[in-house]
């Protein structure tokens, strides 16, 4: 794209793409630090009052346009993406809050291992920084996002109080823990960005069940609400309904700007003397791989979009023959184990999964077969949906998925937005290391519901509708020529344009990204507040 | 949308017993048809699934509806999907059928907002057994032998 239909005139020091997760952080370290930053987004002001829950046509609500797929929802703002190459689907949301407007909030940590991969486990590589590095960032981040939690895991470094109490554990839930203390296997009440209590002006969750369809409560942090209101409030600027087409850079190869269609698809540039790419981990390499010339942007190691991870999930659902009021409670999350986290030489895979036990889905979801179901329709419907709807709990296995060069984003040869930009194509497979976690995790979960008490297990290998962690697409690293990016987020061709999101993740652990996507981005933003006149401009 | 076929269709998919309400007793047509166009194309769906069944489909007796329709969600199961989502979708917000799902299920079908449900307090009692584990994290210079 060439072609300039006219020029919104406006110059800031640093420019974002993207207001996500990472984005929200980053511009709120920025603004608060006296920078002149503003913020770029294809989507819009999410409407808390228009959010699925609060309508009786809610759970269907869930397949139109509050569907987290993006090819299912298809929203003006949407750009779609080619999936038919990987058997894990895209989910993302396109506005302000970015995906943290849909996502169920989990938020473990990194390991201090996640970051030692090749050193401690021989296998993918490690990173340019070290958990203790973002150590005082995870706290930060626990702090504006609001989170609930409790102190004191064995299986991970001690931590700071928790904002709030544990979220409950409901009659499953509880069930479920006394089965992993009686096989003295791990367990802990999970860390979220969803308030148990009020906190910062927010309320207290009422235990609605479906997070994933947006809180109007506001209990469930979404950047929307944390973030971008302080951020904004210090001076940023947030302009919406922009969708980035490309970063333009001078010809010294500085990043210049970036060019963006508004909704009317009228064509505007946006200066700055840093440009901040936080577009999630297919939108990232979509934008850099668009921008340039030739290979893309920022690509001189060809590794832009390499390295694709998505955590494959794997899912047994037990059921309980007493009600257990699964549809009550924080539906994706009451407790995690991570008994099978790290490396351990007696198995037949390296590295490790996290297991998160989720709740039940409401009526209609139930009996369409919900995500893990087994309902007939016709003669004993009604019989099967009365033994499962709140009768449920769902072990979800998280694998942690190893880089690899073939799983990637590249952008596809025919499929566009609306605007005429290419579209992201993803291809992935899943290794025999994943396969192998996936069997002994399905297996260790049987044992776990069982002992719970359930009286049957439903079993799936790999949900499909489950690719929320996009990761790994523009890597960190130390070397130029195996890495996009430095431990700081700058690119390593182009010394004035930063990368944020879940794209520089060097490995993927196998715990929930977001909590490590804010912390990675609050300390780019530090390094670059305390190096700003080192840094080039053009 | 024809109203006969819509009651057959439900009848097959939901035929209800001593508890539940069949699909056909509930006039679902109108839902039916009314969420059938908040979606493209599931209304021209809903159609062509009519078409596909006959018009005998409504004539047959339930053993043969049921092949009938098996049929269908395996040769089909792009229109089958469809008419079993908006038929189900119809089903579960009927009042008679909320009125079951309070009785039977203990479930309060209103929307999830603004009231939510009750769940007790975390107590922290229970981690007891957990708090007493050793340390389980490794430290990033332990390497694996």
């Amino acid at each position: 794209m060439k072609t300039m239909i006219g020029r919104s005139g406006e110059h800031h020091d640093v420019l974002v793409i993207g207001a996500g997760a990472a984005g929200a952080a980053f511009a709120w370290r920025l603004a608060i630090g006296g920078v002149d930053v503003a913020c770029l987004d294809r989507g819009h002001w999410p409407d808390p009052q228009a959010y699925a829950t609060s309508f009786p046509d809610w759970e269907t609500r869930r397949v139109r346009d509050w569907n987290p797929n993006p090819n299912v929802r298809d929203r003006p703002e949407d750009y779609p993406i080619a999936d038919d190459t990987t058997p894990i689907k895209p989910l993302l949301f396109n506005g302000v809050g970015g995906s943290t407007v849909l996502w169920s909030a989990h938020t473990p940590r990194f390991h201090p291992s996640d970051f030692r991969v090749r050193t401690l486990d021989g296998v993918g590589v490690d990173w340019p920084l070290s958990y203790w590095e973002l150590e005082k960032y995870y706290d930060v981040n626990d702090r504006l996002m609001g989170v609930c939690g409790i102190a004191g895991d064995p299986a991970n470094p001690p931590r700071s109080p928790r904002p709030t109490p544990p979220m409950p554990l409901g009659p499953g839930g509880a069930r479920i823990a006394a089965a992993f203390d009686s096989l003295g296997w791990h367990w802990w009440p999970s860390d979220g960005a969803i308030l148990s209590q009020e906190y910062d002006g927010r309320l207290g969750c009422n235990h609605c069940g479906p997070c994933e369809l947006g809180c109007p409560r506001g209990a469930k942090a979404s950047t929307d609400i944390t973030y971008w209101p302080k951020a904004i409030a210090a001076g940023a600027r947030m302009i919406t309904g922009a969708a980035v087409a490309e970063v333009t850079t001078s010809p010294a190869g500085l990043a210049t700007g970036a060019t963006w269609f508004d909704v009317h698809g009228v064509v505007h540039h946006t200066a700055a003397d840093v440009v901040v790419i936080a577009a999630s981990g297919v939108g990232t390499p979509r934008l850099l791989l668009h921008s340039g010339d030739g290979d893309g942007l920022a690509n001189s190691s060809g590794l832009v979009g390499r390295n694709l991870m998505l955590h494959p999930i794997a899912a047994a659902t037990g059921v309980f023959t007493e009600p257990v009021a699964s549809f009550a409670g924080n539906d994706a999350f009451c407790l995690m184990s991570q008994e099978f986290y790290e490396t351990s030489p007696g198995r037949r895979f390296v590295r490790g999964y996290g297991v998160q036990v989720t709740r039940g889905q409401g009526p209609l979801v139930t009996a369409l077969g919900g995500f893990n179901l087994d309902v007939p329709w016709g003669p004993g419907h009604h019989g099967r949906f009365e033994q499962l709807f709140g009768h449920v709990a769902t072990m979800a296995i998280m694998c942690e998925d190893l880089p690899n060069p073939d799983n990637r984003v590249e952008l596809d040869t025919t499929l566009t937005d609306r605007f005429g930009v290419p579209s992201p194509r993803m291809r992935y497979r899943l290794d025999a290391n994943s396969e192998a976690m996936i069997t002994h995790g399905l297996a260790t979960s049987r044992a776990v519901l069982e002992r719970a008490g359930c009286v049957e297990v439903l079993e799936s290998r790999l949900v499909g509708q489950a690719g929320f962690h996009l990761m790994g697409t523009c890597r960190m690293g130390t070397d130029a020529d195996t890495s996009v990016v430095d431990h700081r987020c700058r690119t390593h061709d182009v010394a004035n344009l930063l990368v944020i999101d879940a794209s520089v993740f060097a490995t993927a652990a196998a715990v929930n990204p977001t909590p490590t996507i804010q912390a990675i981005a609050l300390r780019a933003a530090d390094l670059l507040l305390a190096e700003r006149s080192e840094v080039p401009v053009p | 949308m024809n109203a006969e076929f819509i009651d057959a269709l439900a009848d097959v998919l939901l035929p209800g017993d001593e508890n539940w309400p069949s699909g056909a007793e509930l006039d679902l047509t109108e839902s039916v048809q009314a969420l059938s166009a908040l979606v493209p194309g599931h209304t021209q769906s809903i159609h062509e699934l009519e078409q596909a069944l006959g018009s005998a489909f409504v004539e047959l007796p339930p053993l043969q509806r049921h092949a009938a329709l098996t049929a269908v969600d395996r040769e089909r199961p792009d229109l089958f999907g469809v008419a079993r989502l908006v038929v189900f979708d119809a089903y579960y917000r009927h009042p008679r059928v909320l009125l079951v799902l309070a009785d039977r299920c203990g479930y309060r079908a209103q929307p999830p907002q603004p009231a939510g449900f009750p769940l007790e307090d975390f107590d922290p009692s229970v981690l007891a057994t957990v708090r007493a584990m050793a340390k389980r994290w490794r430290d990033d210079t332990t390497a694996v032998v």
